[in-house]
């Protein structure tokens, strides 16, 4: 009796972190609003047509692309922010639900909101890229920038999230923005100096057969990882939320 | 819907802050009491009830619900319990029906009926967004979100403090008839206006600066202050080294 009791009460808990799960996934999609998911693709939409009328240079593709891409990418981390300032992060911490299911849904919704970035980016580096690169299949140049975008910028926004968790408001304010400037730079010279241009890169890698095999399988793994520390911590700054002192009550 | 009775004990509960420090307390809590918690700000009343609710980590002693530390039993705990915070948070571009819709998914035990019906007493307008109400309407709107899973722990922080003396009347009249007295249920609020624990508390726990000052039924006090009102007593007995 004390097994069945031990089995349908995990069972029901387990089905009510289910129904958390969802519930808090539709929040996080809903909170966005279409308004926001309209003005990305509009965005993505103008990218493709100046790259299909072939009246944009490497330069501005690659900006636009980024834009696209990332604008997507960073919507939910940039909430997790707004969440801390207004006191809603509170709110939500305090839920009879666990830490794993929080941070699973934010998690969830940015690799989503990331795959759509991906998707644009993977779209306008198979119309533009290949003119550039010479003989290359573009739906193989497609896949690739939407792998490495997607899988980039997931990792990044689980990152950004933990740490958005984890550390308070005004600390972030203070010294997010210094070290964010700091590690662009820091990535682009250890880009240059590792892989030269990056159009040279790209010509040699689709020349190779196993090339992009091997950098998806480099990249997931390192997602993967990224994701599975990002998640640990943030769970773990969840369990030990403390109410911001700094959080502007409504 | 039936809720299973809860009990508190605090054995040495305290907390040490830059600013505050709230001294070891002992109490227990039975189901089925009405307990007012009083004292005036920086008493540390939010901070005990925030405890027993769940919602605090850092701190001395052991606070048992249900005979088990709370902070073993979180998160599952806070669904057994309703709680109604100083503030009301939520998001606030939803609405009303939006916000109980959202926390219904939280609570095994939420009852959509009683919810309406609670939302009827209090008269509130289910499509106002949360961002729009005012200040009364936002603790009556907590009291329906901590309530309509009929918990068997009901925690009320300050739910009367900043609202008009109309809307409190209003407030004490439907907490006094959901949750009446004689049931299993564990009423515990915290308060500085007196005249609230009279009407709603038949136990009042008195706190000072961080200490237990007194733990008295209200028929106590009363009888040994002759029959005085609830709330001259209090007010003496709080005020007595002001």
């Amino acid at each position: 009796m004390g097994a069945l009791s031990l089995e349908s009460s995990t069972m029901r808990w387990g089905r009510m972190n289910r129904r958390a799960f969802l519930n808090l996934l539709s929040i996080e999609y809903r909170r966005y609003g279409p308004r926001k998911t309209s003005l990305v693709l509009m965005l993505g939409v103008v990218s493709v047509a100046l790259v299909a009328s072939g009246n944009t240079t490497l330069n501005g593709l690659a900006f636009l692309l980024a834009t696209a891409g990332t604008s997507l990418f960073m919507l939910v981390p940039a909430t997790v922010l707004k969440d801390k300032m207004s006191g809603t992060m509170d709110f939500l911490v305090s839920l009879p639900t666990t830490a794993s299911v929080l941070v699973g849904a934010r998690f969830t919704a940015a690799i989503f909101f990331a795959a759509a970035g991906a998707v644009l980016v993977g779209t306008a580096a198979g119309l533009g890229l290949p003119p550039l690169l010479g003989p290359v299949e573009p739906v193989r140049v497609a896949g690739l920038a939407f792998l490495v975008t997607w899988a980039t910028t997931s990792a990044l926004a689980c990152a950004a999230i933990a740490l958005l968790i984890r550390f308070n408001v005004s600390a972030l304010v203070t010294y997010g923005p210094l070290i964010f400037v700091a590690a662009v730079f820091v990535a682009a010279y250890i880009y240059e100096r590792l892989f030269g241009h990056p159009l040279d890169l790209i010509r040699a890698v689709m020349a190779s057969e196993r090339a992009p095999y091997v950098i998806g399988a480099i990249l997931i793994l390192a997602t993967a990882g990224v994701l599975v520390a990002s998640f640990l911590l943030a769970r773990r700054a969840v369990e030990n939320y403390l109410p911001q002192p700094d959080s502007i009550d409504w | 819907m039936t809720t299973t009775a809860l009990s508190v004990r605090l054995a040495g509960f305290g907390v040490r802050y830059p600013q505050f420090r709230l001294h070891p307390i002992d109490l227990e809590l039975r189901a089925g009491e009405r307990v007012a918690l009083v004292g005036a700000n920086g008493a540390g009343k939010s901070t005990t009830l925030k405890a027993i609710a769940g919602r605090l980590h850092d701190y001395e002693g052991r606070v048992e619900v249900a005979s088990r530390e709370v902070r073993e039993q979180v998160p599952g705990i806070r669904a057994r319990i309703g709680f109604l915070p100083e503030q009301l948070l939520g998001f606030k571009w939803m609405t009303v029906a939006e916000h109980l819709r959202f926390l219904s998914a939280f609570f095994p035990t939420w009852d959509d009926d009683y919810m309406h019906e609670l939302l009827g007493r209090v008269a509130l307008p289910s499509a106002s967004r949360l961002g729009t109400l005012s200040k009364g309407m936002a603790v009556k709107l907590s009291f329906v979100a901590a309530e309509a899973h009929r918990p068997p722990l009901l925690i009320l922080d300050e739910p009367t403090s900043a609202i008009d003396p109309l809307m409190r009347g209003e407030l004490l009249g439907v907490i006094d008839e959901c949750v009446p007295r004689g049931g299993d249920r564990l009423v515990l609020f915290s308060s500085h206006i007196l005249e609230d624990v009279e009407r709603i508390a038949d136990r009042v726990i008195m706190m000072r600066r961080g200490r237990l000052l007194g733990d008295m039924t209200t028929r106590e006090l009363q009888e040994r202050d002759h029959g005085s009102p609830l709330s001259r007593i209090l007010y003496d007995a709080l005020g007595s080294d002001e």
